[in-house]
């Protein structure tokens, strides 16, 4: 009993992980996409 | 606490503890972030007909974006630091740290985090000086009120206020890369308005308060004294939003509006005074909607100004 109790607590600690690790991706991503576009608009290419 | 070794590190319930975005959202004061973000908007308008070449509007979302980062980030450090005081008041028992939704030390981490990440983003997308005017915003409201005023002084929110008036010379500053009259009129409303609005608050959470210790006027001073101030304080913001048109920066829309409005004030100020029932409560959810409508007012006259001047 004690044991499958153990083995839940692994298992939401690695899916947590996951979940973090996923969430820290994303921002990584959207500040890079943020950046370039404030690289460009400051750039003021368009005219 | 019960522990387990998995690949020589120990997982503890603590370390399966992270938190939703839902609880870091909520650790970010939205409500308080949406204030800011609308009142920095109203600064950033009401100055874009002042300069002649006025940014980008995708860089100016991306600086509304960054004022908002900051606010939250400001927000996180605070429950960080009063996560103790937290547990002890009805009003903020549930939040993420107190709540155990957060780890303090994620929280922490966070709020830094954020906090360097709104500065870079606002010095690179809009200037430097309102980047600054950020992370002075950031440390007066984590350090100054936070840690220096709000268990110490009986004057906490009436100095701590100034935080909460920063963000119109934000947004003022992102539109012309200074600062202006028209944003001064603006935090000198908010820094006046902040006294009424958190004594009325603390009146009706007295008990809280008093559990956690915080030396707000009700507690130290009393009742009586409290309604006084609320009241003299209440008189000394009626003036101050007129300035706004004294000084030929809103139309006749804004005096009518502004006028009603403060009749109101005045209205449950007296009734504070004379301590009817409900009149504490009364007077706090009205003193958001007056702030809103007073910033909305400013918003939509000049809305109608640039119209006629063939600037929209």
């Amino acid at each position: 009993m004690k044991s499958d109790k153990n083995e839940q607590y692994i298992k939401d600690f690695y899916e947590n992980r996951k979940s973090k690790n996923f969430a820290i991706l994303g921002i990584i991503i959207f500040l890079v996409v943020l950046f370039f576009f404030i690289t460009i608009l400051r750039m003021d290419i368009t005219g | 606490m019960p522990s387990i070794a998995v690949n020589t590190k120990d997982i503890t319930k603590e370390d399966n503890n992270l938190g939703t975005p839902y609880d870091y959202l909520n650790l970010m004061k939205p409500r308080v972030m949406s204030l800011v973000v609308f009142t920095a908007f109203v600064g950033y308008y009401s100055a874009t007909p002042l300069v002649e070449n006025a940014i980008n509007p995708i860089l100016a979302l991306i600086g509304i974006f960054a004022i908002a980062l900051g606010a939250g980030a400001s927000g996180v450090l605070n429950q960080w630091y009063d996560r103790d005081i937290d547990l002890l008041m009805e009003r903020t028992k549930n939040r993420p740290i107190p709540s155990g939704k957060v780890q303090p030390s994620e929280a922490l981490s966070f709020g830094i985090i954020t906090s360097i990440l709104s500065i870079i983003i606002l010095g690179l997308s809009i200037n430097w000086l309102a980047a600054s005017l950020l992370v002075f915003t950031i440390f007066f409201y984590s350090v100054v009120y936070t840690i220096w005023l709000k268990r110490y002084t009986v004057q906490n929110i009436v100095i701590g206020g100034a935080a909460g008036a920063f963000p119109p010379i934000i947004g003022h500053i992102c539109a012309t890369g200074s600062f202006g009259l028209e944003a001064l009129i603006l935090f000198l409303i908010i820094f006046l308005w902040t006294p009424p609005h958190f004594w009325a608050l603390a009146l009706v959470n007295k008990s809280d308060y008093k559990a956690a210790k915080i030396p707000m006027l009700p507690i130290v001073y009393g009742d009586m004294v409290t309604r006084k101030n609320i009241f003299i304080y209440s008189l000394l913001l009626m003036p101050c939003v007129y300035l706004p048109f004294i000084l030929n920066h809103t139309g006749i829309f804004y005096a009518v509006v502004v006028t009603i409005l403060n009749i109101e004030f005045i209205r449950r100020s007296v009734s504070i005074l004379k301590a009817n029932v409900g009149s504490e409560k009364g007077l706090f959810i009205y003193s958001i909607f007056y702030l809103t409508i007073i910033f909305a007012t400013i918003c939509f006259d000049k809305l109608i100004n640039n119209y006629i001047t063939g600037q929209l």
